[in-house]
């Protein structure tokens, strides 16, 4: 992808062919995000189009200076999916926070083993922030410091997270080696 | 340290966070702590292959029809072509021998007590050293370690018995034009007189060479496997023209591909105008540490007991038990990755599946050595 201040200059522009080339790039890569974020309870696909719509509507939302452009879009879908809890009714808005709903499965029919599935079970029985962190992380790259901005939590807070989503994580893994 | 003052660090060393130098040393002196950090690695590979997958299966007709204002009516479907990461690669078998300077570990026997010793020598004005940790298991128990695979020095050690607080050990090291397989050492050296020592931990001896010059023995008695880390001189803060790998970890984009312990090495030490160090592993090929710049050569980062660098998109991690190299931290050092060198193109005895460690006081002139320049 073109640097993110060129990039965004062209967006603000109103330049529809940059704004695709984001969403090529960025779109998939959010949508995982978010279904692994929300346990699959939010519909990422109405997610993805929230947060490129709100982009798009909001060009001056952006700021090259703080962070890149990436990880500003994964903080507003974070922000949508938190927005999604908080409209549903309290009993299911506590378990999507929670636990991933059972009806989350992420596409992987590659990884049809059964270790492959323990972990993707394990993944969604994390809490939110912290599968979340750790897709972000794991599947996407970032930083600590570039998380605790799109998450808006404490670097000492990701570390944290992290090392009990990995641990957790492992404890199944564990159990799946053992099968 | 230990593994619960650790804590959530070990997760912040895995990905390569800067984490105090104690941590990273017990991390990866420690075989628990290392265990995890290859299941770390295995659990982040399953959650790449899946982000991958799900990516590739999901490559649907994924339309902005109402994410854009009307005028921009786009539908638009996503691109077709995903990126395949590149730790697709399966993890090489770590079936490994030491054909290089470094220490090793030799199973226990009966006596309680070990031997951690020391070879250093000089090659050309070269500084290089490397040993073991043994335990008497007597006479004609030798076990083979190589000092120098590009000098081509290797040796024979037979440590019969610790007793009284002196080591009887017989020593045969020789030079060769070529070195041979590892697993015929003993074989390629039947010529080799050996000399019988009763050695007093401690004292520096010499010991000849057979083929020319001398290497000089340094050791001590230690009561474990384990034993002295650091000793002698390994693991105290470094100046900043010495360079050392204890006990050193690779993770290569978030996986772990090796681990010197499970090498038959846990590292070695170098001093001199360039020193550096060089691991070739099978499948991955050939990398090279400096302290100063040389051909070819990416930048890197030592910040005590980690050294971090990225070549074309891809983060490299090496951990080591011990300080890396001394000056301010965290300090910039010079990396080579010749990824297609094979060992057998320049030396046509040398086995491409075992991995290769080494140090060297001129790490550019020990790779033009090894034909690592002419490759990259």
């Amino acid at each position: 992808m073109a640097d993110d201040a060129a990039l965004w200059d062209q967006i603000c522009a109103g330049s529809t062919s940059a704004f695709e080339a984001l969403f090529r790039e960025v779109g998939p890569r959010l949508r995982s995000f978010v279904r692994v974020y929300s346990g699959g309870q939010a519909d990422a696909e109405d997610i993805v189009q929230e947060t490129f719509l709100g982009l798009w509507n909001r060009r001056d939302g952006y700021d090259p200076e703080k962070g890149s452009l990436r990880q500003y879009i994964f903080g507003i879908a974070r922000k949508r999916v938190a927005q999604k809890w908080r409209e549903s009714p309290p009993e299911a808005a506590f378990t999507n926070a929670t636990r991933g709903g059972a009806d989350c499965e992420l596409r992987a029919s590659g990884t049809n083993n059964e270790l492959s599935a323990a972990v993707q079970d394990g993944l969604m029985r994390l809490r939110a922030d912290e599968r979340g962190l750790l897709w972000l992380r794991e599947a996407e790259g970032y930083s600590y410091a570039e998380l605790a901005e799109i998450l808006g939590v404490p670097l000492g807070t990701v570390k944290s997270r992290i090392f009990n989503a990995r641990e957790n994580l492992r404890e199944i893994w564990m159990s799946g080696k053992k099968a | 340290m230990d593994c619960n003052n650790v804590g959530s660090m070990i997760s912040e060393v895995y990905d390569g966070e800067a984490v105090s130098p104690e941590a990273v040393g017990h991390i990866v002196k420690c075989g628990s702590c290392r265990e995890k950090l290859r299941d770390y690695a295995g659990i982040s590979a399953e959650l790449r292959l899946l982000a991958a997958q799900d990516r590739e299966e999901t490559k649907m007709p994924m339309t902005m029809n109402g994410a854009m204002p009307r005028r921009n009516s786009l539908r638009f479907v996503l691109s077709k072509t995903m990126r395949v990461p590149r730790f697709a690669a399966a993890a090489c078998a770590l079936v490994i021998i030491l054909l290089a300077g470094g220490w090793a570990h030799t199973r226990a026997q009966n006596t309680p007590l070990w031997f951690q010793y020391r070879f250093s020598f000089n090659v050309g004005g070269i500084n290089g050293s490397a040993g073991a940790v043994t335990q008497a298991c007597g006479q004609g128990c030798e076990h083979a370690i190589t000092l120098s695979g590009s000098d081509r020095l290797a040796g024979l050690v037979d440590v019969q018995k610790i007793e009284d607080g002196k080591v009887y050990l017989s020593l045969r090291i020789k030079r060769f034009g070529t070195l041979p397989d590892y697993k015929h050492l003993a074989e390629q050296m039947a010529d080799v007189p050996a000399m019988n020592y009763v050695y007093q931990p401690g004292k520096v001896i010499p010991v000849p060479v057979t083929g020319g010059g001398k290497v000089e023995m340094e050791g001590v008695i230690v009561a474990s496997s384990e034993g002295i880390p650091g000793w002698p001189k390994f693991s105290s803060q470094p100046d900043e023209n010495q360079i050392a790998v204890q006990q050193g970890v690779l993770i290569r984009d978030g996986q772990l591909i090796v681990e010197l312990s499970k090498a038959g090495t846990d590292g070695g030490k170098a001093a001199g105008p360039n020193a550096g160090f060089y691991l070739y592993v099978p499948g991955k090929g050939l990398f090279a540490v400096g302290l100063r710049p040389f051909d070819k050569a990416i930048a890197g980062s030592a910040d005590y007991g980690q050294i971090r660098f990225t070549e074309s998109g891809v983060k490299y991690l090496i951990l080591s038990g011990s300080q890396i190299t001394g000056g301010d931290q965290p300090r910039t050092v010079w990396v080579l990755h010749v990824p297609d060198y094979l060992p057998s193109h320049y030396d046509p005895q040398a086995k491409d599946k075992y991995m290769l460690f080494g140090t060297s006081g001129a790490i550019d002139k020990t790779l033009d050595g090894m034909g690592a320049m002419k490759r990259r």
